[in-house]
């Protein structure tokens, strides 16, 4: 198999408050690795910090934020030392991001070419005609028709799938070794979704692309990327095959996701959904021992003193037995 | 099984106005054809942009509907006075954020629809009452003195119910109840939907683009692509055997976690027409892949077939497929 792209081992993220004394613990010892053309599915819900996860990777988290960790390596290289002009040349040229709302993530004065155009030549050392060619062979190639004509568009001429195609566009158009999407179809309707996450997957594979696909939807997961983990209140829960996981999640906490999802299991219409108890703590009011146990329902004794320890990819003292029916 | 509604031939037009041009006519819904039974949920799914908020508008009065005729509770639907009209009816929004009035107290906001409809009541009673309904979806009392942004987004989604609730409506209009809400949070919500409905003997209309979430909770679909009704049915009719181009699309499309093989892959080309501009044959013909030259030309009636009703010229070819 190919190299390792990016390594992330023990990463905590802090974030600084007025209110609170103690800098609030959003991501605590995160540890993953992704390989050069793979895609991993990042599952979870609001406040899990699988965001704010992404935007340490990018760099752009403010200024009140703390960032800590034994290992932050993307291609050979310590993010966590790269200064400011060093962080230009990864972020948007290495690694490219994409984002929930296409149509709050595009400049709504600015038509698309300029924006594309402006992107190539942040990056690349080509004259404004060459981009603007780049920029209509990209339009094209993310499945755009007439993207000449596309390109003197304002992004309110456009739907919500085509302005994420034209973000794509945008991302891949400096030839990023890492691709992060950020719930890209969370906001389109399902046949366009389908169109996008396609989009992607193919991509990936043409361009030898890796690829970080963070998604509420365990169906999107299942059905586009090999390898998923799933994120609960700041913490890694479980990591797996997605085939293995969707099978049999050992966490309750992926249990209960799987199992609550109605469509999930075949059951008689109008039945009672399993569903999980509660809410996902805050930021500030974080249990001690395994974040979940206030929900679990299986939880014991000994999941209330102590952290968890994530082994084997599970960060659960009594994983579950049986399999989702 | 008493039938609570009844829609014919329901149209909405708007008229869009621009400057120094002619004025449009925007069809955001036209012909539409269907009936609600006490005790039943219809699931209403479709794409953004098809008429599935424009119809719940209409049905509650925020919206005059251009031409047809609605029968509600065996009675004609613009005869209903205003309190009247509200204790039949009753709609639940998409967004907990913003269909809850920020600067009102949880007890005013549920209290409210008691105190406008009914304002004889004493005020020990709408307190009891008040209290009875938190109960039921379980909100705790003492949230009562609470302010909306105190409330999770699950929690403001039980207070809208609630409120919802108050004047003992027949029929619930829920417009994407659960898409605004994070995946633990959704299965508990709709199950309390289920609950409520054995209670109170209510009729929902489930207005959701998710179609695992209509395909729980519906007993009847209606399929709606740019204002028209593409398939009527039995969910189980639609679901397993789904005759509609658009229907078998939209149903393949959906990401699954179980899905046993990979299915011939349809990928539904190009996005929806504009509906100020719509084609002048079967709306569904520029993306359909079953579409014949015909189809270019005349608008398919809803004809029953194979015990629903579907709109389409092939939809027997489509189903063979």
């Amino acid at each position: 198999m190919s190299e390792t792209l990016l390594e992330v081992s023990n990463l905590n993220i802090f974030f600084k408050s007025d209110k609170n004394p103690e800098p609030i613990h959003a991501v605590r010892d995160l540890s993953f690795s992704l390989k050069q053309g793979e895609m991993l599915g990042v599952v979870g819900e609001s406040g899990s910090g699988k965001s704010i996860t992404n935007l340490a990777l990018m760099g752009i988290l403010g200024d009140n934020s703390i960032v800590k960790a034994d290992k932050l390596h993307f291609n050979n290289r310590d993010l966590l030392t790269l200064k400011e002009q060093e962080w230009q040349k990864v972020r948007g040229g290495e690694i490219s991001m994409i984002f929930q709302d296409p149509m709050t993530a595009l400049n709504p004065f600015l038509t698309v070419e300029f924006q594309i155009v402006e992107t190539i030549l942040a990056h690349k050392k080509i004259s404004k005609k060459e981009a603007r060619e780049l920029a209509i062979e990209l339009l094209a190639q993310v499945g755009i028709t007439s993207p000449a004509e596309r390109l003197k568009a304002y992004p309110f001429e456009l739907s919500g799938g085509m302005a994420q195609r034209v973000m794509i566009a945008m991302a891949i158009s400096t030839g990023p070794k890492l691709l992060i999407a950020d719930e890209p179809t969370t906001a389109l309707d399902v046949t366009i979704q389908k169109q996008i996450l396609t989009l992607i997957k193919s991509l990936q594979e043409k361009n030898n692309m890796s690829v970080i696909l963070v998604t509420h939807d365990l169906g999107v997961v299942s059905e586009f990327s090999e390898r998923v983990q799933v994120m609960y209140a700041g913490e890694l829960v479980e990591t797996a095959m997605t085939k293995k996981l969707i099978q049999h999640p050992y966490h309750p906490y992926s249990y209960g996701l799987l199992s609550s999802r109605p469509g999930a299991v075949v059951r008689a219409a109008k039945s009672d959904l399993p569903s999980i108890p509660g809410i996902v703590p805050a930021f500030h009011q974080r249990p001690t021992g395994c974040q979940f146990h206030p929900r679990c329902p299986h939880v014991q004794n000994d999941c209330i003193s102590s952290p968890i320890a994530l082994e084997n990819g599970i960060r659960c003292l009594h994983p579950m037995k049986e399999e989702v029916v | 099984m008493s039938e609570l509604l009844r829609v014919n031939g329901l149209d909405k037009v708007y008229d869009i106005k621009k400057m120094f041009k002619p004025t449009m006519k925007l069809k955001a819904l036209s012909n539409i054809n269907f009936h609600l039974n006490s005790r039943e949920t219809l699931g209403i799914v479709g794409e953004s942009g098809c008429g599935k908020s424009t119809l719940a508008k209409v049905l509650t009065k925020l919206e005059q509907k251009t031409a047809g005729s609605i029968e509600l509770l065996g009675k004609n639907f613009d005869t209903f006075n205003p309190k009247e009209f509200h204790s039949a009816i009753q709609m639940v929004f998409q967004d907990p954020y913003q269909s809850l009035n920020p600067r009102k107290k949880a007890f005013d906001i549920i209290s409210d629809p008691l105190t406008i409809n009914t304002p004889e009541k004493s005020s020990a009673d709408v307190k009891e009452q008040v209290y009875a309904m938190m109960k039921k979806v379980g909100l705790r009392e003492e949230f009562a003195k609470r302010y909306p942004h105190h409330f999770s987004g699950g929690q403001r989604q039980r207070l809208g119910i609630a409120r919802s609730l108050m004047l003992h409506p027949q029929i619930l209009i829920l417009d994407e109840p659960v898409s605004a809400l994070d995946v633990s949070i959704q299965a508990q919500v709709l199950n309390l939907l289920l609950e409520l409905q054995t209670e109170f003997n209510l009729a929902y209309l489930f207005i959701s683009h998710d179609l695992s979430v209509i395909q729980h909770m519906s007993d009847r679909i209606l399929v709606m692509y740019l204002g028209r009704v593409v398939e009527y049915g039995s969910r189980d009719e639609i679901f397993n055997n789904p005759l509609h181009p658009y229907t078998q699309i939209l149903l393949e499309s959906a990401p699954k976690t179980n899905r046993e093989k990979k299915d011939a892959d349809h990928i539904l080309n190009g996005e929806l027409p504009s509906a100020l501009n719509l084609p002048r044959g079967c709306a569904f013909e520029p993306r359909c892949p079953y579409a014949t030259p015909g189809c270019k030309e005349v608008i398919p009636d809803l004809i029953e077939k194979q015990g629903r009703w579907v709109a389409c010229h092939e939809a027997s070819f489509a189903a063979k497929n």
